[in-house]
């Protein structure tokens, strides 16, 4: 009977320390992040019994899924149909225990400095109130992913439907440290990494933001993901070739981890939008390979609050933000 | 009137066009100098050596014009436009003697392929390029004399390159973009230097070629090609030779790039070539 017992607790220790709530290592293979929209139409039927086998490829192949931060809410008012409770109701455990369960690391991209609130204290505060039912189901976050803080705060280029801090780069790397160190205050496992846009900043400045953050304020991004704009090019003097091997060469040298973002124009990924999705990563996969990780994520809508059509299911329909991961991947490979 | 404008005159407007070379056989040879004029035709049939090329086998024409003044066109439709691919010259013998022929050129290349990028499942990723170079370029081609036994003339060549890159995706049948989607458009300076090269064979083959090495400007998005090399050849037997007919040849041609974004319909193709100069 003690036999028994001792290799109970030895199942049970082995069980619980499998999953350790740091990143650890993901294999290899799995280099993909799926991140719907928060507004997408059919966020919690992906966590429904009858959604489950709608996805069953892509979820074979996913390291990590991302929600964004107004989707952990009880109430948000550019969701859609998705607020927490469903994500919580739609399967027994949880759509995040669910996703642990099944070996999928579990992302949330937040706002450190937004052009709604640019202090980073209170916005790491927010979060960190936000991510709470993540952890009451007994799963746990692996990843925040920081959204393009440095848009935000800095003035605006050219024209722009939203809102600026209107910091210095002095300001915005403080803000941005700030979030970083305040998050990490109480979870200090979970990864912080950072999204800017290219062209939009040249490969000087997202080297600069980074550098600040690391050398000055002592604050490590554990990655950096590209948010890649194929067709701002038009207007940019940019080469694309060199600038793209310079970051990465860039971040190895730091061991930061390069993840790209693959969506279509103007963050949609409907049918539609599927060929310039692939040509982004074709492009990128032309130039450097496979980044660490590669995102496929929409956001139409989102910024705007107008609501979303976007779709993540079936896997079998062409334009879905699954069929998008599962045809996407092969270009990486 | 700028070499440019006078290209543009020649060619039919938005004409798509791919390569870069004029036709070997339009060129004038040194010893055709003070020769009359003469017409030549040319047929090729070509299709694609590598996965990134068109996949499918083009026919091309061509007509010439030999003499103090000189003028050619090469036409080949591609699998989805009549208008895939065109190349014109137009041009004139600046100065010739009996061992050099020094002439000047205007040309126009354009390129309007669909190439499949990538393939999974039914989906099927393509990319619809558009791609237009125009040079003006001088030669000078010995007559007597071969460099390493196979160089007889050298060409120096500037202009421009432009690149407009769209995408489209396609399930089965279906299309999936009512048309192609822009992704990039740019264009940069360029310039050529570039040999033509001639050699007897055996079994009364004759080899011909030539090798442009094309260095391109900064363009927006680093897309144009830098440093890029295409090498056109052909191996050929006459057929025939006659008063009445003019002569006649039939060989195998290819053209060569290193660099997929070049201004040539295939950036690896194969085929045969018909020529008729009468």
């Amino acid at each position: 009977m003690k036999s028994q017992f001792l290799i109970l607790l030895v199942a049970a220790t082995v069980v619980g320390c499998g999953r350790p709530t740091s990143p650890g290592g993901a294999p290899a293979d799995r280099f993909a992040i799926l991140a719907p929209a928060s507004a997408s139409t059919d966020l919690a039927t992906m966590f429904e019994p009858g959604g489950q086998s709608q996805w069953s490829q892509a979820r074979s192949r996913l390291r990590g899924f991302q929600f964004y931060q107004q989707s952990l809410r009880p109430v948000c008012m550019n969701c859609g149909p998705n607020t927490v409770g469903r994500l919580l109701n739609a399967v027994p455990s949880g759509a995040f225990r669910y996703l642990q369960d099944h070996d999928i690391q579990i992302g949330v991209e937040a706002g450190s400095v937004k052009e709604h609130t640019c202090d980073g204290r209170e916005n790491a505060r927010v979060l960190i109130e936000d991510v709470q039912p993540i952890y009451a189901t007994g799963a746990h976050l692996t990843f925040v992913a920081m959204d393009e803080p440095f848009t935000a705060g800095l003035p605006a280029r050219g024209v722009s439907p939203f809102g600026r801090c209107n910091l210095s780069i002095d300001d915005t790397i403080v803000q941005v440290a700030a979030f970083m160190r305040s998050f990490r205050a109480t979870y200090p496992d979970v990864r912080i990494g950072l999204i800017e846009p290219y062209p939009y900043f040249t490969i000087d400045e997202l080297t600069t933001f980074i550098r600040a953050l690391e050398d000055n304020e002592g604050v490590d991004v554990a990655f950096f993901r590209l948010d890649f704009d194929v067709r701002h090019r038009y207007n940019a003097d940019t080469n694309t070739k060199v600038d793209l091997r310079r970051l990465r060469d860039f971040l190895a040298e730091r061991r930061i981890e390069f993840e790209v973002i693959v969506t279509g124009y103007d963050g949609r990924t409907d049918a539609a939008s599927v060929a310039s999705a692939m040509a982004l990563a074709y492009e990128v996969s032309g130039i450097i390979g496979r980044p660490h990780s590669v995102v496929f994520q929409d956001w139409s809508s989102d910024r705007l609050g107008l609501g979303s059509s976007a779709q993540n299911l079936p896997e079998t329909q062409v334009g879905s933000l699954t069929w998008l991961l599962n045809n996407g991947l092969g270009v990486f490979r | 009137m700028s070499w440019t404008l006078a290209a543009a005159l020649f060619l039919v407007p938005s004409l798509p066009v791919p390569v870069v070379l004029p036709d070997p056989a339009l060129i004038a040879q040194p010893e055709q100098a003070n020769a009359g004029a003469s017409w030549q035709l040319a047929m090729r049939v070509t299709g694609p050596m590598t996965t990134t090329d068109p996949q499918h086998v083009g026919i091309a024409i061509g007509v010439g014009r030999s003499g103090a003044y000189r003028a050619g066109l090469r036409y080949q439709p591609s699998e989805t436009t009549a208008l895939g691919f065109m190349h014109g010259t137009l041009g004139f013998r600046l100065r010739s003697t009996a061992t050099w022929t020094v002439a000047a050129d205007v040309e126009h290349s354009h390129v309007w392929s669909a190439r499949r990028l990538y393939r999974t499942g039914g989906f099927q990723f393509e990319g619809h390029d558009r791609r237009y170079v125009s040079l003006g370029v001088v030669s000078a081609r010995a007559s007597r004399r071969k460099w390493f036994g196979l160089i007889d003339g050298v060409e120096v060549g500037a202009g421009r390159m432009v690149i407009r890159n769209m995408v489209a995706g396609r399930v089965g049948s279906t299309a999936l973009n009512d048309e192609p989607v822009l992704i990039l458009k740019t264009a940069a300076p360029v310039g050529m230097l570039g040999v033509t090269m001639s050699k007897p064979l055996f079994w009364g083959l004759a080899g011909d070629g030539r090798l442009r090495v094309i260095g391109a400007g900064r363009s927006r998005g680093g897309v144009v090609p830098f440093a890029h090399a295409v090498f056109d050849w052909e191996v050929s037997k006459t057929i025939f030779r006659s008063g009445t007919y003019g002569r006649g040849t039939l060989g195998v041609t290819g053209t060569h790039s290193t660099s997929d974004r070049s201004a040539t319909y295939y950036q690896n193709g194969v085929g045969l070539a018909l020529k008729i100069a009468f």
